[in-house]
This record gives C-alpha cells, structure tokens and sequence, in this order.
C-alpha cells in the first residue's frame, strides 16, 4: 500500500539513525514508520510530518543510545579465544615458517635485550650515591688540548671557605701500588687510595663493620674491602687486625666495606685517612694551589645546583678565587657532576675508568637495529604468506568481522608469537650473558624476579609485537572478500613494494654493521701497528721497590754482569701514558701569551739505545759530561714550538721548573700516550737515578732475564716480591675499551645478519614457491637450471644493488666522524666497501639459492599435476 | 521493584494484545482505552525498562511492507509480570477499601 515515493522526512530520519544505537533502530524507526503511513493516510502529509518529526525528537533519550552489553562482552571474549586459537593452529601447521619467525625475534630480542643491560649499567654509574647529585669534582681545562682530573691539594679547602654553597669536600690521592703483608700473605695491591676523613660521609659506599664517622679517624687505620677481608684474613673477623703496608708501616683494620658496585667509577679494595701522609706530603704541609696531584670532590648543599645558570656561577666563582690566588697560570677550572665523570669525561691523569658516551649511543642504536631487522622479518613473512590467509580474511568478513576486528586479530597474533620469541630470547640472554660479560668486561646481572625488569621484558615484547604486526595486519585486514573468494587473484602480490623496501632497509643494516666492523678492527690494528717512534718490542720494565730505590747503583753493576740484561736503562716515567707536565717552561723570545703544559721524562744515557730513540739533531746525553744534568734534549715538536732556527737549535737556552740550560739535542718524535691523542711537546733530563729500571730482552730470552732479575730482586730487596710487565702488553691495554667495543660490535654485525638471512630464507622460500608452476611450464617449455636460477635470483641481487648505493655513503660518513676522534687514523680504504658489498652479494645468493635449486631442479610433473 | 504508573499501563496493554503486542499496537491500545497518547519514545523507553525489569520478554519478528521494511518486536507478558501486575493491583484494593463510600464492585 505505501510505495517508495513516500517516505518520512528524511532530515528527522537521519537524525534518528544518528543516535539510535542498532539494536534500538530497527524497532523504534519501524513504529515511527508505521505511524507515519498510517496517519498520513487518515490526516495527510503535513500531520503525519510533524507527529513523525515530534516522535524522533520524543525519542531521544537514554534508551535510544544503549547498546546491550552482556552480549557483545562475551563475543569478544570468544573472538580473542578464537584468535589465539588460529594463531596457534597456523604456528604449529607451518612449522618451518614459525621455526624461521620465532628463531628471528628471539635472537633480535636477545640481542637487543643484551644491549639494553650494557647500556643501563653504563647510565648507571655513580648514581647509586645517595648524594650523587651534590657531589662535583673539580677539573681544569689548561689549554693547547690538556685537560686534567687532578686539583692542587690547598685548593678544595680554601674553595669550601668562601663559597658558602660548599658543604664538604673530600680529596683522594693515588700512592700506586703498594706491598699488603699479613704474616705469610703478601701481595702487591694496586687499588689503594688515600682519602680525607669524611670519605664515607660524602661518598655512600655501604659500610659492613665498622663505625661510618670514626672509621678514618686515626692516621693507621685502613678500611679493606669484605673481599680483601677474606684473602688476608680468612673467615677471621677483621675489624682490629694488622695489615702491614710497604714493609713499613702496621695499618689496623676500622671498617669492612662492601666490595665495590661495578657501576662506580671509583674502584678501590683499601681505603687509608689522608692524615697518614699528612705529615710527610709537602703538598698537604703547604696547602699547595699549584702542584697538581689530587683528585678532589665537593659537596654542595642540597637544593644548591638547581640548573645550569647555578652551575655556571659557581664555576666562575671557583675560576675568580683560583686566579686570585695564582697569577703565573691560565687555567679554566670546571664542576664536573658525579654522574658524568664515567661517560663524559675526557680529562687526563683520570682514575675513573672510562666509559665512553658515544659508544653507548651506538650501541643502543645496534639494539634498535638489529630488533627492528628483527621486526622486519617477521613483516616480511607475515605478508608474503598472506595469500595463505586470504580465504580466512575473507569468510571473516562475509559473516561480519569489520576491519578493525581483523587488525585486532592479526596484532594479537603477532604479540603472541612475539611473547613465544620473548621467552626463548630470555634463555638466550641467560645462556649467554657471561660469555657477553667476559667480551665486555662487565659485571651484568640479570634477575627475573625483578618486577621493573620483567615488566620492561613484557613492554619490549609487545612492542615488538605491535611494531611487527601493524603493516601485516593494516594489509591482511583490507582484503576485498570478493576477490580473495573468487580465487583467482593473488594477493601475495600486493604489498610488493613495500616488502622490497623492507629488505632493502635490512640489507643497508647489514652493511653498515659489516663497514662498522671493518673499520674499527682495521683502526685497532693501526693503532697497534703504529710506529711509536721507539720500539716497543721485547721491552721489559721493573718498577722499583723498597731497598731497590737505595741501592740503584748495585742494581746497575749487577744488570751489566749479565750478558741477558746488559741492555738496560733507568728512567722515570715509561713512555706509554705520560701524565705530568709543567707550564713553567721558557725559552728566548716565549710569546709569554701562549701557554703549554710540557711533560719531561728523566732518563739515563741508555735510553736512547734502549728504546732506539734516534737524536737527530746534536748528541745524547754521555756521563762524560757532568753538565748534561742541567741540559736538556727535546722532541722536534718542542723544537718547533720554540720557533730555534733548526740549523742552531743546540745549545740555545731553555729552561724548566725555572733551572736554566741548554738544548743538548732534538729527538726524534714519538709517542708517549695513547694515540687519540697528537704528540705533544715534552723535555728529556738526564739522571742516573730513576723510578723503573727497562731492559730489552734478547729474542727468546725473555725466561733468563725474568730468571736473573728474580736472583737480584731476591738478593737486594728480600722484602718485596719481583714485579715485572712488559711495555707492549701496557700499551696494548690502553686500548682495551675501543678492543672490546670492536668485538662486540662484531659480534652483534654477525647476529644482526644472521637475522636478516633468516628472514631471506623464508622470503626466498615464498618466491620459490609461488613460482612453481611458471617453473614447471617453463622446464617442460625447455629452460635449463641456470637460466631458472638466475631468474628467480635476479629480484633478489636488485634489491642487494639498492642496498648497497644506499648504505656505502652513509658508512663511510659515520665511520669517518667516528675516526675524527683519533689523531692518527686509518683512510677508509675502498676495499671495505668492495668486500662488504660482495659479502652481503655473496651471503644473499648462499641463502636464496638453496630454495630456489630446489624449486629449479623440481620434476614439472609433481608441478603441473594438480590444479 | 515498583512499577510506574505508566509501566503499569504499558504492561497490562501487553498483556490484553497477547500475540500481537508490538509497539505501535500497544500504542493504539492505550489510545483506545484510557485516551492517552503517549509519544513513542517514551512507550519504547517504558518497553525497555520492563524488559530490564524482566516483566516482558522480547522477540523480533518478520519484517513488512508498512513499516518500511523495519522488524516488529514483539513483547509477552512473563509470569514475573504478572505477579508484579497482581501485587500493584492488590495494593491498590487493599487501599482503596479504607476509603468509605467508595464503590468497589467490579460489575
């Protein structure tokens, strides 16, 4: 009876729709319908108009709006149920692909998992003081690239004096190694420091046994370490017993600390009252402002250092009271926050170990790379198997799953698979964590029953999770039901470009790492190679001990009697990181503007042969000539500095610590620290008397001379056992950090590409499976293996081609600011970048070629059978 | 519970449709016997509220031309209902016979 033409007014209707929920609508409009027809048969259009217009707005309120709720709760509950259940099915149906996908995550998460620790424990340093935001040591800045750690041992205490702000200060002072005794137990320690009274008030190292205020009251007590405890003194209590120090002196334990954390950046085993040396240290009797040999803390009032304006002003302040002092030096001084002195600081003369913030930033971008070829992988395979879901993505649709429902399904399914991975990298991290402590040289724990941590995991996994199932699920989910039920189509296609890119970004991962690799190992072994200016070979030294430092003219006579150790010199300081250093040094014409801290090194007339050190310019020094004690010999870089005609540079006049002399002669340059640092200036004095005595070992005859000194060692010093070390193992170990970066970061290169093979593998393995009916029609059409193989190859190597245009340049751009910071470096040879790209070439076909062989070598009757 | 005064006039036109009470039925109903006529929001809105109240249960039937193709809902008395319906009822009587003078016959 009604037809189409007439129909309620439609604007009234469209509201209606609007706030009617849909179970509400259907009933409601229906009535409101029905009502309309009738009245406007009996009463017309303009009646029915307005009772329908007055009923939609008499309808709107709270019932219109609901949406019944028990119902759709439950669905949702089963939907997830149903979810995790076709996650799960397709997991252990396809068993390869899951093998290949978890295996991926779990090793990126691993990794990154390893990373993330490094990097916490790196951030951590220090702040594990209760008041580590007050503390600040103080360093100084003195131009021409020498910035120090140390502080003059008058000065913290005259700073505390006039800036109010100070609330304490602490000052610690390195005696270097020193002989422990207790009764039969003798060992040389090297971690002894002195350190003011208030040591553990200002520093919160957590104190065993032992009163924290009174603990360094007295000149001979000594905290020890509970580790230290034991070796001396076994399960005895400790607190009260004697350590004999130096073969000189009974210190008496007042206090057991608790070993070291790893994360502070002071590390020590003893702790001895700076009042022990306070009577016999000139720089603690005259309150010195000007010798440099103390490391020194401050205390600020909590709430004093609010921002960097403060921080500012109390530095100038500190700079205002040093220049008042002493008018003969432009130093800068700087505050340097506790926090910072393990990543931040590239002072000399530091006894911080050093950390490097660079590195941590580098490694925890490898964290994000090496999750995010993880991440990859998984995008990669989830998408190119879509063909396999698309008769699911489409039956969901046809019974009513909207799009959204659909990515909820898919990111369900990631999080899960990524929650699997999570528990397989967790084994991982827990297997190999203390083979990545011993690479690293670090202590890094790792408890599960830590709530933050474990919530951290869970937060990594998931995001993981999302990360690598949002393109899969955005592009299964917007299937078309039509085309995917129809058949024919091939969805797998869709998304290619994308994908391509994806491994593009992965492969440009991989080469940056291998370029990385490349490059620092070809710097390190550089700075290994490197001409020193001396020869560092079969260099052996004995630093001098208790009687030795009376009886060096003994020592002399006995090392020339023997044929193994005739070749020897007494010095004072070994040409491998130098750390002291003068300004007070002049010549004629000195620009009295210009200031240069110059190190000087007292040898003895063998030093030249011994180090084959060559004098290129006048002669060595000679006992011969009594004078040469009070001349000097210089390196070419001083030579150069003093602006000497080079032609009549010996004997002009040069003075230094104010005693004037001559230039005897100029030596060659070589290095004496590391070589991140340029050669620098420096003086050589002549005295027969010296702090270690350096002997070159014949070739192979390193055990006699060991065997010799241990006979003279025995005879003039019974005390003190024989310590020896060799020059090339010392300087060896100052690179020990950028050597362990170097294999971590060889490592993580390795496993980042490892990663991405997987994820080719299966890729490959999609391709080739895909292709396998073109394989069979074009086998029986007559192709032969390698035209096949290249085929199906050849998308593949474009990829690797786009790759590589793309990650060369940047390398070599990073690796090139990254060399900047040493001032002898390597050129980046174009060789790396050849054998990177043909490594990633060579790797990308291993890994492709097997699928694709296997697809090749198919008989096309297996192909082509069923259809 | 308590019914409303309008509830309970909702609920006795359902239950005298019987079969048939939809809601425009109930509508014409109410229209016919008392001479009110409420808007359909507020009737669908009373329907709701009985059906949460479990005195009516609900169920959607077929669709018509009339109607603009849109379902009709059906509603049924439940026996919940109707003890509601004779408690209200009950009260009343028991109130009304304290009124003096007041005709109670049923006749």
């Amino acid at each position: 009876m009604s037809n189409r033409k007439i129909h309620p007014p439609r604007l009234a209707d469209r509201f209606l729709k609007w706030f009617c929920s849909d179970e509400v609508l259907e009933t409601l409009q229906g009535d409101l319908y029905e009502l309309y027809y009738k009245g406007r048969e009996r009463h017309g259009k303009l009646w029915a108009d307005y009772y329908f217009i007055t009923g939609v707005i008499g309808a709107c309120r709270p019932f219109a709006f609901r949406k019944i709720k028990h119902r759709s709760n439950s669905n949702i509950f089963i939907m997830y149920n149903n979810y995790l259940k076709i996650a799960w099915r397709n997991l252990v149906r396809h068993k390869a692909y899951s093998v290949l996908n978890i295996a991926g995550l779990a090793v990126g998460m691993a990794c990154s998992i390893l990373i993330l620790l490094w990097v916490q424990l790196e951030l951590s340093y220090d702040k594990f003081n209760a008041n580590s935001s007050d503390i600040y040591r103080i360093v100084v800045d003195a131009g021409n690239g020498f910035k120090a750690a140390t502080n003059p041992a008058g000065m913290p205490e005259g700073l505390a004096a006039e800036i109010p702000e100070v609330k304490s200060f602490v000052r610690l002072f390195y005696s270097g190694e020193s002989l422990m005794e207790v009764g039969d137990t003798k060992f040389e320690e090297k971690r002894l420091y002195l350190a003011d009274s208030n040591f553990l008030e200002v520093f919160t190292y957590p104190l065993i046994e032992g009163d924290r205020k009174t603990a360094l009251a007295e000149p001979n007590n000594i905290l020890v370490t509970q580790s230290m405890a034991k070796k001396y003194f076994g399960n005895e209590p400790p607190l009260g017993k004697i350590l004999r120090v130096c073969n000189s002196e009974n210190l008496v334990v007042s206090g057991v600390l608790a070993d070291v954390a790893s994360n502070s950046h002071l590390q020590f085993d003893f702790i001895v009252p700076m009042s022990n040396i306070a009577r016999t240290n000139n720089d603690l009797k005259s309150k010195t402002w000007d010798n440099f040999e103390f490391y020194s803390y401050l205390q600020f009032q909590r709430g004093a250092i609010k921002n960097e304006a403060d921080h500012l002003r109390l530095e100038k302040e500190v700079n205002r009271i040093y220049a008042e002092r002493i008018t003969s030096m432009v130093l800068d001084f700087h505050l340097q926050p506790l926090a910072d002195i393990h990543l931040k600081s590239d002072y000399q003369i530091d006894i911080a170990e050093r950390g490097n913030i660079q590195y941590v930033n580098s490694m925890f971008v490898i964290a994000i790379f090496i999750l995010v070829v993880a991440c990859i992988n998984f995008m990669n395979l989830a998408t190119a198997r879509s063909a396999r879901r698309a008769k699911e993505v489409g039956i969901r649709k046809v019974v009513g799953a909207k799009k959204a429902q659909l990515v909820w399904q898919f990111l369900t399914e990631a999080v899960l698979i990524s929650l699997i991975s999570l528990v397989f990298a967790v084994g991982l991290v827990y297997a190999f964590l203390p083979v990545f402590n011993n690479l690293a040289d670090k202590q890094l724990s790792f408890y599960f029953l830590d709530g933050k941590f474990l919530g951290s995991l869970v937060a990594l996994a998931f995001l993981t999770g999302l990360l690598s199932g949002s393109y899969p699920s955005l592009f299964l989910s917007s299937f078309k039901p039509i085309r995917v039920l129809y058949g024919r189509d091939r969805q797998g296609k869709g998304g290619h470009v994308f994908r391509n890119s994806l491994v593009v970004v992965q492969l440009v991962i991989s080469v940056l790492l291998i370029v990385g690799a490349g490059v620092t190992r070809s710097q390190l072994s550089f700075l290994r190679m490197k001409n020193l200016g001396f020869d560092q070979s079969n260099l052996l030294y004995m630093p001098f001990k208790g009687e030795i430092w009376k009886k060096q003219e003994v020592l002399r006579d006995e090392l020339s009697q023997a044929q193994a150790t005739s070749d020897y010199t007494f010095i004072s300081h070994l040409p491998a990181n130098l750390t002291t250093g003068t300004v007070e040094i002049g010549w004629e014409g000195k620009d009295p503007d210009v200031q240069y801290v110059v190190p000087n090194i007292r040898v003895d007339e063998n030093f030249f042969e011994v180090f084959k050190v060559e004098v290129i310019k006048g002669r060595a020094f000679s006992r011969d000539f009594p004078t040469d004690k009070s001349n000097y010999i210089i390196n070419e870089r001083m030579a150069e500095i003093t602006g000497y005609d080079p032609e009549n540079i010996v004997g002009k006049p040069l003075s230094y610590f104010d005693n004037p002399g001559v230039i005897l002669g100029v030596v060659k340059n070589f290095n004496f620290k590391p070589l991140q640092y340029a050669i620098e200036p420096m003086v050589l004095q002549y005295s027969e008397y010296g702090q270690l005595a350096v002997i070159r070992t014949p070739m192979e005859g390193t055990d006699a001379v060991i065997k010799r000194l241990q006979a003279i060692n025995e005879e003039l010093n019974p005390a003190f056992p024989l310590s020896y070390n060799f020059v090339g193992k010392d300087l060896e170990n100052q690179y020990k950090g950028e050597q362990q970066m170097g294999y971590i970061f060889n490592l993580f290169a390795v496993l980042a590409i490892m990663i991405s093979c997987l994820g080719l593998y299966g890729l490959s393995a999609f391709v080739a499976e895909q292709a396998t009916k073109q394989i069979g029609i074009r086998k029986v059409l007559g192709a032969n293996l390698p035209s096949l193989v290249s085929l199906l190859s050849k998308d593949f190597l474009k990829l690797v081609l786009v790759a590589l245009c793309i990650s060369i340049p940047t390398s070599w751009y990073v690796m090139d600011s990254w060399l900047e910071d040493f001032a002898y470096r390597v050129d980046i040879k174009w060789w790396i970048f050849v054998g990177a790209g043909v490594g990633v070439i060579t790797i990308t076909l291993l890994t492709v070629s097997y699928q694709v062989i296997k697809a090749a070598l198919m008989n096309p009757v297996t192909s082509l059978r069923s259809e | 519970m308590k019914l409303g005064a309008f509830e309970e006039l909702v609920l006795l036109a359902v239950g005298s449709l019987g079969e048939e009470a939809y809601g425009v039925a109930v509508k014409e109903t109410l229209q016919q016997k008392m001479g009110k006529n409420p808007s359909i929001g507020a009737l669908h809105s009373a329907l709701y509220r009985l059906e949460d109240k479990g005195c009516v249960t609900s169920e959607e039937g077929g669709a018509t031309t009339e109607r603009g193709g849109r379902r009709k809902k059906f509603y049924k008395l439940t026996a919940y209902g109707i003890t509601m319906l004779e408690e209200a009822n009950q009260l009343r009587m028991e109130f009304a016979r304290q009124v003096p003078g007041l005709n109670l016959s049923t006749e």
